[in-house]
């Protein structure tokens, strides 16, 4: 058995290399008829995989200028085709977000992960998208190109609505600019879904956090699944600003998420669940980005 | 001995129905289904499939030419619907085009005008409403009645638990093929070919034997296709009838969720009494069965309810109700335990609320009453061979369970925001269809002159390892190689009349008919190696690793010497073999009886930690001993009994069918729908098989072992609902089913704001 699988799985690179590939059009700034453009395919070939068949269809991938990550004039930049796993493993981003590697376990698959992109997660605009959210807790910046002119767009004002997107359907995302972070940056991720790995989150949110002297100086918290766009919870930042890191002020947060979010009952769980979700995952945050000043135990212990 | 179909799986060169070649000018069909739960269809408009390329035709109920009817226990389903359609994904026509994707077009552009009619999805409410399937069912024993004034504690509670979808790797699927003669042949991937074939002659007007069923095998069916795999075959059939042309249907994913039965939900109400010391005095529990909008084999599924309500305990005083309610949800049906989970998952809820409200634990109790040799089921039945206690002290013993529940207590109150907790799941799982005559079976046995080995019988594999099983005792009982042993796929032109494979029964019952066919075979290859060495008594005679012995000396004769001279001799090399489960009989009008041949028991112990936090948990481990028998393949029954595991565990997590209030499954997605991974899986999972000859009826002392391992997962439920006592000790929590981190979540925090 051992010698005739393992033969059969060692020969599938050269069988791959044998196979032809089909001439691909490959440049992002020649004007497109109608039709969609594929990053990753992972999500919209779930989502439209009947309608792509008979459409039209630009393959992005082939653009690898767009899959660079450097840093320049203060940010990092991201190529908008950069795969997840790119993303996770490069040594820049390790530096901004010491646990990306662990975050990323949790989203979608190994081999998912490979293929799906930065850009494609930020463009499909799903309310959960695991990568958005982190990136809009980033204060991440856009870069959008048509024809040949490119302009910036802030993530935070970029989703308008359910899908809603502030971009014309020939404009492409090619860039994505990450303010590079300070040393005393602190960062998290949580997300809750029903089955721990390789599904999607019921809610999920990313905070962004620096301290001066036990003050918070600098914070920005986004979450997914409670409202129609992956939401930046401004009012709740604006509140935590300038406030100490210490139960009593991230109670008085609580009562402001709850006004900030609309979430609705769906598959991935009820209003009360999602409502319920929001106020653990801040919680969740400075327990766990600040274990020496706040624990469950203070918020919960009778 | 490895699994057979394990190189061609791992290569990926397994076929099934869609991998063979297909013949030229095949069709493909697509199904429209009802977009609404109840309703009385006023028009159907077809005529606008047709403006899609390559439709050859469309077909509804006017189009059968025999009997538009499948229901295999009582006659309430109509292949194709005529008048009224009763849930969301009711079959109601077929589109034939020259590709799937042009039939799917096809289905695209049908409209069907239907008067809506009120629909109902709660059991419950169906049985205020008359709305049931049958007659209602009832196990009586002892005196419940006059047994609660005996009782310290009486305590009253309601379970509801959740369905599951079977998630099967292949979808449904089928390709009939027209023969001369009029003889359609169909290639199924169905757990019960003489169903398929039964339905398919009814549904065309023609006999059985112009109708033949090949199985090759399963990409996973777990009930699934036992009775729901026969529309898709006769609607392929009726095509194929039609057009003259072979036809192939295949659901995707979407529709196959959609469209089939699942698991039964259930909701029932228990009523249990116990004395202070924690002995169970009686039991009364209504067990209202979702069976969704036809019968199916809802009546049977509610029986094996019925039947494992007590599970592996003995209590002196039950009574045992059990309904099947009619709801406009997809029929719902078989699925690994039958029934049985269910009937455990109650008895196990009203324990814990004995323990909760006694404030001892739930191990106390349970171990208290487990079953005894000699003991009575509530249906009449002697526990015979009965392992409850024994598997209970051994797991006990073995995985140091007054340790693990101290160690749990330590951590528990070390920790505040994750917390331990700990289940012990014994199962009794009995063992036969409760339906008397599918307890029969089939084997052809073929011996070629080159010594090599046919054998068909009426099992399917599915997975489940049923040919490496056959192969196993064929093997055995020849005294050859298994090199020399092909076990075919599945005709019902050479095994007719086959009972399903379900039950946990295939190996049992195709086992010993391969048995019964071998040792004609034997008989008569015997005589003609006996009359060569001079030899009067045949039993002297022995094939040992191909060497034909006389009094265990070698004799200079081989296997391959043996068949030539026979068949030389013109002695018949194919022999049909029989076996039907002796003992085994239900008197239904007394509801007592002896419906098993044998009971499996193992017990599981299963650790979960829950992160209070987020209401999420993780399995830690579950360690099982487990009643075996003797393995005819130990990897082959450990897989089975990791999945069963795997899939119990689920079912008790999860996997959670969600309605909306029009009838549409929300989860009909593997997006929505999760299943447990390999990262949920517990790292730690030790299985010890208890081995002995304890068993005479199965081939060389085997046990059956599909289905009981599933219920080793309903510990998972009490482990979790251990650790949110532990995080809100006075606290009551419910007993419905999904344990989903939103319940756990909501459960844990509903009181606080």
């Amino acid at each position: 058995l051992r010698t005739v699988c393992f033969g059969y799985f060692l020969e599938i690179p050269d069988r791959l290399r044998k196979i032809p590939s089909p001439a691909i059009e490959s440049d992002v700034s020649e004007k497109v008829t109608p039709g969609y453009f594929v990053a990753g395919g992972t999500d919209i070939y779930v989502q439209k995989g009947e309608v792509l068949v008979e459409s039209g269809v630009h393959l992005l991938n082939m653009n690898h200028e767009l899959k660079n990550i450097y840093k320049k004039d203060g940010y990092v930049h991201v190529g908008a085709l950069t795969t997840f796993e790119e993303f996770a493993n490069h040594q820049e981003i390790i530096n901004g977000i010491p646990y990306i590697q662990t975050y990323m376990s949790r989203v979608a698959s190994l081999q998912i992960r490979n293929r799906a992109t930065l850009g494609g997660n930020v463009i499909n605009a799903t309310p959960i998208g695991d990568l958005t959210i982190i990136l809009l807790a980033l204060d991440a910046i856009l870069i959008l190109k048509n024809d040949g002119e490119s302009r910036s767009v802030p993530m935070m004002s970029f989703y308008t609505g359910y899908k809603q997107l502030d971009k014309i359907p020939s404009e492409v995302l090619v860039d994505i600019l990450i303010p590079e972070s300070s040393a005393d940056n602190k960062i998290n991720f949580e997300k809750v879904s029903k089955r721990k790995y390789l599904d999607i989150a019921s809610v999920n949110s990313a905070m962004k956090i620096r301290c001066e002297d036990g003050v918070i100086r600098e914070i920005t918290l986004a979450m997914g699944g409670v409202a129609p766009i992956p939401l930046i919870l401004k009012a709740t930042g604006n509140y935590l600003f300038g406030k100490q890191v210490c139960k009593e002020d991230i109670e008085g947060a609580f009562p402001i998420v709850q006004q900030e979010i609309s979430p609705i009952n769906d598959v991935r769980g009820s209003v009360e669940y999602k409502r319920l979700l929001a106020k653990q995952l801040i919680i969740a945050h400075f327990t766990k980005l600040f274990p020496e000043k706040v624990a469950v135990r203070d918020f919960y212990e009778t | 001995m490895k699994h057979s179909d394990a190189v061609s799986h791992t290569r990926g060169e397994s076929q099934y129905v869609d991998d063979i070649p297909p013949p030229s000018g095949m069709l493909y069909a697509a199904v429209f289904s009802s977009p609404v739960m109840h309703g009385k269809i006023k028009a159907l408009h077809i005529q606008d499939a047709y403006t899609v390329d390559g439709i050859v035709t469309v077909l509804t109920a006017k189009d059968i030419p025999g009997e538009n009817q499948i229901g295999s226990v009582i006659p309430d389903e109509e292949l194709l619907s005529g008048d009224e359609v009763c849930y969301v994904g009711q079959p109601v026509a077929l589109v034939i085009g020259t590709s799937p994707e042009n039939a799917g077009r096809g289905v695209r552009k049908i409209i069907m005008e239907v008067d809506e009619l009120p629909a109902v999805t709660d059991p419950k409410e169906a049985f205020l409403k008359g709305k049931i399937i049958g007659t209602p069912r009832t196990f009586v024993f002892g005196d419940v009645d006059t047994a609660w004034q005996k009782c310290d504690l009486v305590a009253e509670g309601t379970c509801d638990i959740g369905g599951q979808e079977h998630v099967y790797l292949e979808t449904q699927r089928s390709r009939a093929i027209p023969l001369d003669e009029n003889i359609i042949r169909i290639i199924s991937s169905t757990q019960s070919p003489s169903a398929v074939q039964r339905h398919a002659a009814k549904v065309l007007g023609l006999r059985n034997h112009s109708i033949e069923v090949n199985v090759m095998r399963l990409g996973g069916g777990f009930g699934g296709k036992e009775d729901q795999a026969t529309s898709w075959a006769c609607m392929a059939a009726l095509a194929a009838w039609h057009t003259r042309r072979p036809v192939e249907l295949v659901l995707g994913r979407t529709d196959d969720i959609k469209m089939t039965g699942k698991r039964h939900p259930y909701r029932s109400e228990f009523k249990i009494g116990v004395t202070r010391e924690g002995k169970i005095l009686a039991y009364e529990v209504k067990h209202y069965q979702n069976s969704g909008a036809t019968a199916d084999l809802s009546p049977a599924v509610l029986e094996r309810t019925l039947l494992h309500s007590t599970n592996s305990y003995f209590i002196p005083n039950v009574r045992i109700y059990g309904v099947c309610c009619r709801t406009n949800l997809p029929s719902n049906t078989a699925f690994r335990g039958f029934g049985g989970p269910q009937g455990m998952f109650v008895i196990e809820s009203a324990i814990t609320m004995v323990a909760e409200k006694l404030g001892v634990s739930r191990e106390a109790i349970q171990a208290k009453n487990l079953l005894k040799e000699n003991d009575l089921f509530p249906y009449g039945q002697n526990a015979r061979n009965c392992r409850s206690q024994l598997t209970w002290y051994k797991a006990a013993e073995k995985y140091r369970l007054s340790e693990i529940l101290q160690k749990v207590e330590a951590y528990n109150n070390a920790h505040f925001e994750t917390k331990k907790g700990i289940a012990v799941m014994p199962i009794s799982f009995g063992i036969s269809f409760t339906t008397l005559s599918m307890n029969q079976a089939g084997a052809l046995v073929h011996v070629y002159t080159d010594g090599s080995v046919s054998i068909s019988t009426g099992g399917v594999e599915m997975g489940q390892g049923l040919k490496s099983n056959i192969a196993g005792i064929a093997a055995k009982a020849f005294g050859i190689k298994h090199d020399r042993i092909r076990i075919e796929n599945t005709n019902t032109t050479r095994v007719a009349n086959m009972s399903p494979s379900a039950a946990s029964a295939t190996t049992v019952l195709n086992g010993n008919a391969t048995l019964a066919a071998i040792k004609q075979i034997l008989c008569r290859l015997k005589p003609v190696v006996a009359k060569e060495l001079h030899v009067q008594d045949m039993e002297k005679i022995t094939v040992v690793d191909e060497n034909i012995l006389c009094d265990g000396r070698e004799t200079g004769w081989t296997w391959d010497m043996l068949v030539q001279k026979a068949h030389l001799n013109r002695i018949d090399l194919s022999a049909h073999g029989f076996f039907a489960t002796p003992e085994i009989y239900f008197d239904k009008t007394k509801e007592k009886g002896h419906p098993f041949a044998y009971h499996i028991f193992g017990t599981a112990i299963t650790e979960v930690t829950l992160d209070c936090l987020r209401g999420t948990y993780d399995v830690d481990s579950v360690r099982i001993v487990h009643d075996l028998g003797r393995p005819l393949s130990e990897l082959v029954d450990r897989g089975q009994v990791e999945g069963g595991l795997a899939q119990g565990l689920g079912w008790m997590t999860m996997e959670d069918l969600r309605f909306n209030e029009k009838g549409h499954l929300l989860s009909g997605a593997l997006a929505t729908y999760k299943v447990p991974d390999v990262y949920f899986m517990p790292d730690d999972i030790e299985v010890t098989f208890l081995q002995d000859e304890g068993n005479t009826l199965g081939p060389y002392g085997n046990k059956a072992v599909g289905e009981p391992p599933l219920m080793y997962g309903i510990g998972v439920f009490f482990a979790i609902r251990y650790a949110m006592r532990a995080f809100r000790p006075k606290k009551e929590f419910d007993f419905i089913s999904p344990l989903t981190p939103e319940r756990v979540l909501l459960q844990l925090y509903s009181d606080r704001k």
